[in-house]
């Protein structure tokens, strides 16, 4: 009776994890995006998640979580899987950590639903650049919600870096990924 | 220490305080006559293209039960002066008598008989996210003496992909609101064109 219960517990706990994946078996009309984050001016040192929205066309599950490393004193966020449509980064999470041992608070900054920051619109399968940007806490009142902004920096590590580091990581069941990436890195410096 | 936790509890009542101040909307004027210093505002909000557009697998389930409520709707913040700032930091008060419409419906609302600013706008992008963006307004209607029923015009609003606004139109479109209205309220009150004109 409690293995029963039990199993139909976990039965639901999966059922809800896979609501927001996205499982992919064909990458040939897939696109890759990536982009860099300088994290430095806002709270936590480690990027621990983050998520791309899907804005066109409307789907039911419009989130795509993104793969971040630290990456050149800052953190690098790439996708390998978008369907065609208009996407931007959603929301960046992090946490403080001390080698590797991390504190239980986490931060979230979302990046609203309003405006063109960290967005494309992919019209065919390619590798898609979403931009580098300097993430920084604003200052707030008392008892209001914190604010931080995101301005577009040079700073950062180049594209043909960033594209170099993603294409190590390219899944290598899917050789159409590591072509792709390959075919931008002799366009890029 | 009786002291610290009564801080602590004042502060947790202020911040719940804070988080139920919601906006209140303006009474629906659809089959009710206007009351004395009362006015009905007819008019539409549009968005172009709409959130949800033909072909779209938008069967979304709202994230918390009554946020449908939330969805293909406009809210706007209409006060009797302009505000400084539009921006999070707008004060409820400034949401008191908010006009909250369907997009693409026409509305008629009831309102003080008075010059209106319509400050700023808000819409639900989905709801799942329930993320909100901001429509620019700062735009006001000036009744009449003795108007009970005003038309204020189509707010059309033209956005792009990401929600950045990218046109504002104000469109008459009196002669179809005004067969609307008399459908529902009869031909006893007058509604008067005054379209919406740029706030000064």
């Amino acid at each position: 009776m409690y293995k029963k219960l039990i199993l139909l517990v976990l039965a639901v706990v999966a059922t809800g994890c896979t609501t927001y994946g996205h499982k992919i078996t064909d990458y040939s009309d897939r696109s890759i995006v990536y982009g860099w984050l300088d994290v430095d001016g806002v709270d936590g040192n480690y990027m621990y998640a983050g998520g791309i929205k899907q804005y066109t066309p409307a789907i039911k599950n419009p989130y795509y979580f993104v793969n971040t490393d630290k990456f050149k004193d800052g953190f690098i966020f790439y996708y390998y899987g978008l369907p065609k449509g208009s996407f931007k980064l959603d929301y960046v999470k992090m946490q403080s950590c001390l080698g590797f041992i991390c504190s239980n608070t986490f931060y979230t900054y979302d990046f609203g639903a309003q405006g063109s920051v960290a967005s494309v619109k992919v019209k065919k399968p390619g590798t898609y650049y979403l931009g580098s940007y300097l993430l920084a806490e604003e200052k707030t009142g008392w008892l209001e919600a914190g604010k931080f902004s995101v301005v577009p920096t040079k700073k950062g590590p180049s594209q043909k870096e960033m594209l170099e580091y993603i294409l190590k990581k390219a899944p290598s069941a899917h050789p159409i990924v590591a072509q792709r990436i390959d075919n931008s890195l002799r366009k890029v410096r | 220490m009786c002291k610290m936790y009564k801080l602590s509890l004042l502060c947790f009542l202020l911040a719940l305080l804070q988080g139920c101040s919601a906006m209140r909307t303006m009474a629906d004027a659809k089959t009710l006559k206007p009351e004395a210093g009362k006015l009905i505002v007819v008019g539409k909000f549009e968005l172009d293209p709409p959130l949800i557009q033909p072909g779209d697998d938008a069967g979304h389930k709202p994230a918390f039960l009554g946020a449908g409520k939330y969805v293909n709707k406009a809210f706007f913040s209409a006060t009797a002066k302009p505000v400084d700032r539009i921006d999070d930091s707008m004060r409820s008060s400034q949401w008191n008598n908010t006009l909250d419409a369907t997009w693409g419906e026409t509305y008629f609302k009831e309102t003080d008989a008075r010059k209106t600013y319509l400050n700023a706008g808000v819409f639900f992008v989905d709801v799942i996210s329930l993320d909100q963006a901001w429509l620019p307004a700062g735009i006001s209607f000036t009744p009449p003496a003795n108007a009970k029923a005003i038309y204020i015009g189509t707010v059309r609003y033209t956005r792009d992909d990401f929600m950045n606004i990218t046109k504002v139109q104000v469109i008459d479109e009196y002669r179809e609101a005004k067969a609307e209205f008399e459908k529902s309220l009869g031909k006893t009150v007058r509604l008067q064109k005054v379209l919406l004109r740029k706030a000064n």
